[in-house]
């Protein structure tokens, strides 16, 4: 009972029917063609993690380049570059796609689904993000990388101060990318919302998937500002527009002319996709941690329904909190109030998480395993990032905290405290229902603390720094500034959190080879992944699983589990939510009923799985041709007469030839 | 603790002192770092914990107020946590599962109760603040025009020029004491922001808005500001300086000012140079020096954002501290580098789009660079708020 | 891009994974999966027409203020859009009908009225078509002023919008001639009325909007507004 490390097949065992065969596809083209859940995860995973590891060399650069002053390691305009990739790959092209790969690899477990709802546009969606990454990465070949900053102020993205392609870059791999998430965001929603095993209601979701569900309904809604944004930006540049430009300079007369424009339009149009954005990127890692955490405490979460509510309110008022990215821009003393009053009310359920995830390790038997060690991790310092973005929550105090290392101090140990952290840890604690061998705990440890340690002598000398007035985005700093002490500690706090990774990779490829086997169930985890083999076979579930309990697989392995502590949170969950969204305990009858009939008609002969499919790479690759023939032949595309560059032309077919060839394909 | 440990089997001793060994040698470096900065921020003139103005003074009040309650909420949740995880720890010998909890409504109710209080404790006194500052802003004994440029500030005090226009000045900004100022902040190009950490601070400089500073210098003295909103190639160097002087110094600068000078000719081919040294002539298409005729540069919003024909006013340069808004200081020898390559200095910078390597010979900058630094008024330049000055800026070594 | 995207989900959809399987197991809310795609890609929609009708209202009046002729109220025809936003607007009841017949397994009906609908999504996109060119012959072009600029991009991107309908449409006309779209599919057309009412309802607002609000009165009741709120704030703020 009190063993964790279970041997293998230990788990609960719901695996009883006999298994259907489905032949196991390997090679490139199966990988290509795949419509599979899991692999896309894991497609969505090793892609993410490379951005990652390149995102991080891109940091390595930025921090050697500011060990001392004057440095002239590289140019100014490189050091723009970097900066600027550094930020757009880490939150594009690194951990949200990580995130995405979690959910698509444990949402559909963690609900009894087969897969997703529409497995083809989840393909697409991958195959979309695959090649608007590649956009990006592809402008350092074009030696034209995007070098105005991740949230590209208008007017400095307009061509009078950028001629170059770079900005084109990062316009059209955001556009790109933008697809990407929207496609892959909505096919989370309707799976989360229609593909639940019988008897689990919303409020029986596990934590991991409602975060998933609620980042989906973010990414939904907030990704279409950015779009406009950008083609506003794009008609701009090439088609004459002002809609960021208050002035022109006419060379001919030697003359300012006003145009009407207004750069503050990008920046609330930014910011209203940017700050939800903030969430997107921290709310995947609250559900990991919730996940995680009653699992090594072996006590179930702490205020379950007002961690859910705490969740939706933190989404919800993250679009009501984006002015205190522009406390600086003068906007008046009420809107800053106002913005200021939201914002710091959103550190309330934001706390109430931290109370409630250490409330849940209160009285529990804490098993300090690595997925753990990360997830305790993520709570400590996640509130010292919490903690000072309270302080520059309030716009006087903003007014100096803004654009110096505070913030870079503020927003690391929240996406890394925070979002990597948490996404380590969920790798640490999935890995062995991914590939069905354990990573090893002694090699964890020592990255865990490797990771703790060159974290905060990274990113806790920042805050130093951007008191003593150092501002972000200098690629160079003055020598008697006093400020290089900070930057070299920083600096080589960086190194060590590089060198963190390596362990990291090196437990990755050892455990790969000579990890211990898994098993169903190595935690004794609560949620229905761990009911099936590891890795889980094509189909999931042989059977679709009932369930009757909020944590199912506890409630099946310890029986009786449901007693006592249920009648209270019920009435915790009535009286916050005021009215039913997850009702009685009880599976729904009907619900029930169909399961049973559906097992005894043998639903384990009855398995429809969707066919591979290649027109998902298709369609996707038609984008991708699209937005290559826009960058390669740029200024060609005078509104009116449709003088396209050839290769958006091809690309804009291939598009068609690939939705038509989807549509007209049977899906199984 | 100890007792605890000795019944322990799973987790190795060991490895849980190296564990100890790192949290605490990286806390103890974060505390020790934290006192040096304490200690260290009046030396620094860009750290805003050393506040110089009542400006200042009321955001780190503020500050002062948010930090003792970030810190006290900070050390309680980081002990509730480290309390939990050491208290709870799994010790192999349990006999059972824990109670299986799963709420308590009071306390969640308490929990988000508590901080909202605190929260509105901080919030009451910033939105005052913010109100006060704004009517800061609305009043000023002299109104001072702001102009960002890539990559330096254009300085105009309207009316006190010559012929009652705007006196124009670049990159160092001259304020009498103790009077109420107000920058009037504008840019044609892209968006800048402006800050001098020990007297206000950041404002944006944004095309098409114009936003107000208002603040009371209170002691003589050099204070050191800087652009802090990226706005491309050299972000970085794009600094300025405050010197704050007594009245009389301030009006006895002015004056000097708009002291005449000997004209010369714009046209180097034909010049009749009567001060300057013909080799100016490439120099007076974007620069103009007062009480001459090089007076064709583009000034203030009409400048060109984009390209040669504005640049920084050369009146009286000579008693500048910098070079190129920050990059270099002003000594004889760094202007003679940054006249032989100004992209060398300042890579980006749009003078270097008429002046490349070689583009002046050295006896041309031999003649230069005297000229320049004599730009002074007749009785030297004002040296009151020079005294305490010690140059934090980079002293030039390209 | 987006416009691409929104055909390639909606047949994605139109088409989607679960087709023909009628013993699938029931959805745990009990709408089809491909609806409850339609109704979230419609509330994405909804910001991003949102966004295109902020930048629209802001900068409306901004070419008055700057001088910069044509001017909105001397240029639109308020009229002759009235009459295309009609055509639009019948084109949902069209929508109805093309629906109901295929639900009664009427294909005659639902051919007829699928063309209908194409038809007049196509008067009203001809309309637009000749909205632009006359408005371009008058001296508005995207480059002109704020209004050419936001108007276009408006109007522009909900004509796009009105063209995939119709080429979604026409799809569905072309299936239903070769039989491909039987009495149980009409969840296919269902879907393409979703989109097509939807983007009804937004030319809706956008001719409120850019077109029946008379241009002075809008900047006036916006200061109101932010007047009354900055002096309630005030006077907490002067309370403490």
């Amino acid at each position: 009972m009190a063993s964790v490390a279970q041997p293998a097949g230990a788990g609960a065992g719901t695996q009883t029917v006999a298994r259907p065969a489905f032949k196991k596809e390997s090679g490139l083209w199966s990988w290509i063609t795949t419509v599979d859940h899991k692999r896309i995860g894991l497609l969505y995973g090793v892609t993410a993690i490379v951005y990652l590891l390149i995102g991080g060399l891109e940091a390595l650069v930025i921090r050697t380049q500011l060990i001392e002053p004057n440095n002239d390691l590289i140019t100014l305009e490189r050091y723009n570059e970097f900066f600027t990739m550094h930020g757009t790959t880490m939150i594009f092209l690194a951990v949200m796609p990580l995130s995405s790969a979690f959910f698509n690899y444990i949402v559909p477990l963690q609900i009894g689904a087969r897969d997703v709802a529409f497995p083809r546009l989840n393909a697409f969606s991958y195959w979309v993000f695959f090649f608007g990454g590649a956009i990006l990465s592809l402008s350092w070949l074009a030696n034209a990388a995007p070098n105005m900053g991740w949230y590209g102020y208008a007017p400095l993205t307009e061509r009078g101060f950028n001629l170059g392609r770079n900005v084109d870059f990062w316009a059209l791999g955001l556009q790109v990318l933008g697809i990407a998430s929207v496609a892959a965001s909505l096919n989370f929603i309707i799976t989360i919302l229609n593909m639940r095993a019988p008897g689990m209601t919303l409020m029986r979701m596990p934590l991991f998937t409602w975060n998933a569900l609620i980042v989906s309904i973010l990414i939904v809604m907030a990704f279409p500002a950015i779009t406009i944004a950008l083609a506003l930006l794009s008609f701009d540049r090439f088609a004459g527009t002002s809609f960021y430009i208050p002035y022109i300079y006419d060379e001919a007369t030697r003359q300012i002319v006003a145009r009407g424009g207004d750069p503050l339009l990008w920046q609330h149009l930014f910011w209203i996709f940017g700050h939800p954005e903030v969430y997107i990127l921290i709310l995947p890692a609250f559900g990991i941690i919730s996940e995680l955490i009653p699992v090594f405490s072996r006590k179930p979460l702490f205020g379950y329904a007002v961690m859910v509510y705490a969740t939706a309110t933190i989404a919800f008022l993250g679009f009501g909190v984006w002015v205190h990215h522009m406390f600086t821009v003068g906007l008046g003393p009420v809107p800053n109030s106002v913005f200021s009053a939201s914002t710091m009310l959103i550190a309330v359920p934001t706390g109430v998480k931290i109370l409630n995830w250490t409330s849940t390790m209160w009285g529990g038997q804490l098993n300090f395993t690595t997925p753990m060690l990360f997830a305790v991790g993520l709570v400590s310092q996640f509130v010292i990032g919490g903690i000072s973005g309270v302080m520059h929550g309030s716009p006087p105090i903003d007014q100096h905290h803004n654009d110096t290392y505070f913030v870079v101090a503020h927003f690391h140990y929240v996406l890394f405290g925070g979002s990597i952290f948490a996404l380590l840890a969920g790798i640490y604690y999935w890995f062995p229902k991914f590939t069905g061998r354990m990573l090893s705990e002694k090699i964890g440890k020592l990255h865990f603390w490797v990771t703790f340690a060159g974290f905060n002598i990274t990113f806790f000398p920042m805050h130093f720094l951007g008191l003593e007035g150092m501002p972000r985005r200098y690629g160079t700093y003055g020598e008697g500034s006093g400020l290089q002490f900070w930057h070299v500690v920083s600096s080589l706090g960086s190194y060590l959190l590089g060198f963190s990774f390596l362990i990291f990779m090196y437990n990755i490829a050892v455990s790969l080879q000579r990890g211990k086997k898994a098993g169903n169930d190595p935690w004794d985890g609560a949620t229905l992944e761990w009911s099936i083999p590891s890795p889980p076979p094509v189909y999931n579930f042989a059977t679709i699983p009932v369930v009757r309990h909020r944590d199912p697989l506890w409630e099946e392995k310890y029986g009786q589990y449901e007693g006592e502590g249920h009648t209270e949170e019920e009435t915790v969950e009535t009286t916050i939510a005021g009215f039913k969204i997850g009702e009685g305990q009880a599976p729904d009858e009907d619900a029930v009923e169909q399961a049973e009939r559906r097992a005894e008609a043998g639903d384990e002969h009855n398995i429809h799985l969707p066919n591979p499919s290649f027109w998902p790479v298709v369609a996707s690759l038609g984008i991708f041709l699209a937005a290559m023939g826009l960058l390669f032949s740029y200024p060609r595309i005078p509104i009116g007469a449709l003088d396209l560059p050839l290769l958006t032309a091809a690309g804009i077919v291939t598009l068609i030839a690939g939705i038509y060839g989807w549509s007209l394909e049977p899906a199984s | 603790m100890e007792r605890r440990d000795q019944d322990d089997q799973s987790p190795t001793p060991r490895r849980r002192s190296f564990a100890f060994r790192i949290v605490s040698l990286t806390a103890l470096a974060l505390v020790v770092g934290l006192v040096l900065v304490g200690c260290g921020g009046d030396n620094n003139p860009y750290s805003h914990i050393s506040p110089r103005s009542s400006t200042t003074r009321d955001i780190q009040s503020l500050y002062k107020l948010v930090f003792w309650m970030a810190l006290i909420v900070f050390i309680g949740v980081q002990l509730f946590i480290v309390y939990t995880a050491l208290r709870f720890r799994q010790r192999g010998n349990e006999a059972d599962r824990p109670a299986q909890i799963h709420g308590n409504k009071r306390l969640e109710i308490a929990w988000t109760l508590i901080p909202a209080a605190i929260l509105l404790v901080i919030l009451i006194p910033t939105i005052q603040t913010m109100f006060e500052f704004s009517a800061d802003a609305q009043e000023g004994e002299y109104v001072i025009d702001v102009y960002g440029k890539q990559w330096w500030w254009e300085i105009h005090y309207p009316g006190l020029g010559p012929n009652g226009g705007p006196l124009i000045t670049a990159n160092e900004v001259r304020l009498p004491e103790d009077r109420k100022i107000k920058l009037q902040l504008h840019s044609n190009n892209v968006i800048h922001s402006f800050w001098a950490p020990q007297l206000f601070g950041k404002h944006d400089v944004i095309p098409g808005h114009v936003n107000e500073i208002g603040f009371t210098p209170e002691n003589p003295g050099i204070y050191y500001g800087e652009c802090t909103e990226f706005c491309g190639v050299a972000h970085a160097l794009m600094r300025f300086t405050m010197v704050v002087d007594p009245q009389e110094e301030f009006d006895a600068w002015v004056a000097s000012y708009n002291t005449e000078r000997p004209a010369f000719d714009a046209n180097p081919q034909t010049g009749d140079v009567s001060e300057a040294p013909r080799s100016f002539g490439i120099c007076i298409g974007c620069h103009a020096i007062n009480g001459t005729n090089a007076v064709a540069a583009q000034a203030g919003l009409t400048g060109n954002p984009y390209s040669v024909g504005a640049a920084p006013n050369l009146t009286l340069f000579g008693c500048r501290d910098f070079i190129a808004a920050g990059a270099l200081a002003n000594t004889p020898e760094n202007l003679a580098i940054w006249l032989h390559n100004p992209a060398g200095v300042k890579e980006g910078n749009y003078m270097a789009l008429q002046i490349k390597e070689g583009t002046l010979t050295q006896e041309q900058i031999n003649e230069l660079v005297p000229y320049l630094l004599s730009l002074k008024p007749a009785g030297g330049c004002p040296e009151t708020a020079r005294q305490e000055q010690n140059l934090h800026m980079e002293q030039g070594e390209e | 891009m987006a416009t691409a995207v929104e055909l390639e989900r909606a047949h994605g959809a139109g088409h989607g994974d679960d087709h023909g399987h009628a013993d699938h197991p029931p959805t745990s809310t009990g709408l089809d999966h491909r609806k409850l795609l339609m109704w979230a890609f419609l509330a994405s929609d909804c910001m991003f027409f949102g966004s295109l009708i902020a930048t629209y209202m802001i900068y409306r009046g901004r070419a008055e203020d700057l001088g910069f002729a044509p001017f909105p109220s001397e240029i639109l025809d308020i009229p002759y859009t009235s009459l295309s936003a009609f055509v639009l607007l019948m084109s949902s009841l069209t929508m109805v009908l093309a629906l109901s017949a295929i639900q009664k397994g009427d294909h005659r009906g639902l051919r007829i009225w699928l063309a209908a609908t194409a038809l007049l999504g196509s008067i009203f996109l001809g309309g637009q078509y000749f909205e632009f060119t006359e408005f371009y012959h008058e001296g508005l072009s995207l480059q002109t002023n704020m209004f050419g600029a936001s108007f276009f991009v408006l109007t522009g991107f909900h004509g796009a919008h009105v063209t995939i309908g119709v080429i979604w449409l026409l799809t569905l006309l072309f299936l239903s001639l070769r039989g491909g779209v039987k009495q149980e599919d009409s969840l296919d057309v269902e879907l393409a009325g979703l989109y097509w009412h939807f983007v009804d309802i937004v030319w809706i607002v956008i001719f409120t909007l850019v077109y029946l609000i008379p241009y002075e009165e809008v900047s006036e009741t916006q200061t109101g507004a932010f007047a009354l709120l900055g002096g309630i704030l005030r006077s907490v703020a002067a309370i403490f």
